[in-house]
C-alpha cells in the first residue's frame, strides 16, 4: 500500500517546481499519508477505506506549488549569484598574483605592481559588495525590512567609496613619484570619480 | 460547520504557531493534535498545512530541520522562532478583538431569552 500511496503522490507532484524544497515537501506529505493510513488501519478501518481517507486529506496542491515557486524566485537565484561572484573574486585575487610574480622577475616593476594593486582593489570591492549581499535566511518585503535594506546598501556604498579614494590617493603618490609625470597623474582622480559613478549605478542607487 | 471551517482556515497561521509554542513538532503530529482537540471535527488538508509552513518559514516565523531519531520514517520538525512568538501574540490579540466584535454584532440575545 505504501507503493500505491507513493505512486499517487508522485503523480500529484509532477507539476511541482523541480527543486529540492519541493521534493522534500513531497516526502513529508507522503510520510504523513503513510502515518495516517497506518493509524486508520489500527483504528479498524478497511484497507480501501483507509486509502481513500488518506487521499482525501491531501487537498488542492496548486496553492502550495505557487508558494514553492515563489521560494525559488529569489532564494536560489540569489544564492547562485552570490556563489558566482565569490568565484570571480577568487579569480581576481589569483590573477593579481601574476603581475606580482612578474614584478619580482622582470623590469616593469612599477607597472606590474600597479596592475596588482588595481586587481586587489577590485577584488576587495567585490568582496565587500558580495558579503553585504550574502543571501540571508528570510526575505520579507515588509516596510521595516525595506528600510533596513536601503540603510545597508547605503553603508556598503560608503565603505566601497572610501576604499576607492584611499587606493586612488596611494596610487597617485606611488605613480607620481616614480614617473614624475605630475602633469598627467592627476587624471587618476577623474578616473576614480568615473569609477565611483559606475559603482553607484551598479549598487542601484544614485548618490545622495 | 461551514462557518467554523472558514474561520479556522482564516486562522491557519495562528493555529500552527500556537501548536509550536510548547514544543517543536512535525506535520502529522500537529494535525493529529488539532483533530484530537476538535474531537475529530477538523484537521488541515496536507496542502493547507504545507502552504502555511512554507509561508511562515519564508517570513522567518518558523524554522525546520530533519529529525534523526527514526530510521524508517524521516520527519521534518518545525520550530517557532522569537519573531514567530511575537507574531503569535499579535495574532492572538487580533483574534480576541475580532471575537469580541463579532459577538457584539451578531448576538441579539434571542437564544438566552428562549424566544
Amino acid at each position: 500500500m505504501d507503493n500505491k500511496l507513493k505512486a499517487y503522490v508522485d503523480n500529484l507532484f509532477k507539476d511541482a517546481p523541480a527543486t529540492a524544497k519541493a521534493y522534500e515537501v513531497k516526502e513529508e506529505i507522503l510520510q504523513n499519508l503513510k502515518d495516517k493510513y497506518n493509524d486508520l488501519i489500527t483504528e479498524g478501518k478497511s484497507k480501501d477505506e483507509a486509502y481513500k481517507i488518506a487521499l482525501e486529506s491531501i487537498g488542492d496542491l496548486s496553492e502550495l506549488f505557487a508558494e514553492l515557486e515563489k521560494g525559488i524566485g529569489h532564494d536560489d537565484s540569489k544564492q547562485q549569484k552570490y556563489l558566482a561572484l565569490k568565484a570571480v573574486i577568487a579569480m581576481v585575487f589569483v590573477l593579481a598574483a601574476v603581475p606580482l610574480v612578474m614584478a619580482l622577475s622582470y623590469k616593469n616593476v612599477l607597472m606590474n605592481i600597479m596592475i596588482a594593486v588595481i586587481l586587489i582593489a577590485i577584488g576587495i570591492i567585490l568582496a565587500i559588495y558580495n558579503n553585504a549581499n550574502k543571501p540571508g535566511y528570510t526575505q520579507n518585503s515588509s516596510q521595516t525590512n525595506r528600510m533596513a535594506e536601503i540603510e545597508r546598501k547605503r553603508s556598503i556604498r560608503k565603505s566601497v567609496s572610501g576604499f576607492l579614494w584611499l587606493i586612488t590617493v596611494i596610487m597617485y603618490f606611488i605613480v607620481s613619484f616614480q614617473t614624475h609625470a605630475w602633469h598627467l597623474t592627476w587624471l587618476m582622480f577623474l578616473l576614480a570619480a568615473a569609477i565611483e559613478c559606475i559603482l553607484n549605478i551598479w549598487l542601484g542607487q544614485a548618490k545622495k | 460547520m461551514i462557518i467554523a471551517s472558514d474561520l479556522i482556515r482564516g486562522n491557519t497561521d495562528t493555529i500552527i504557531l500556537a501548536s509550536l509554542m510548547m514544543k517543536d513538532s512535525y506535520g502529522y503530529e500537529i494535525n493529529k493534535n488539532i483533530s484530537t482537540k476538535t474531537d475529530g471535527k477538523y484537521e488541515f488538508k496536507e496542502a493547507t498545512l504545507y502552504t502555511a509552513f512554507k509561508r511562515l518559514e519564508e517570513a522567518g516565523f518558523i524554522t525546520s530541520y530533519w529529525g534523526e531519531q527514526n530510521v524508517t520514517a524521516r520527519r521534518r520538525y518545525y520550530s517557532i522562532t522569537q519573531r514567530g512568538k511575537e507574531e503569535y501574540l499579535k495574532l492572538l490579540n487580533d483574534w480576541k478583538n475580532a471575537k469580541n466584535m463579532i459577538e457584539k454584532l451578531i448576538d441579539t440575545g434571542v437564544m438566552e431569552n428562549g424566544q
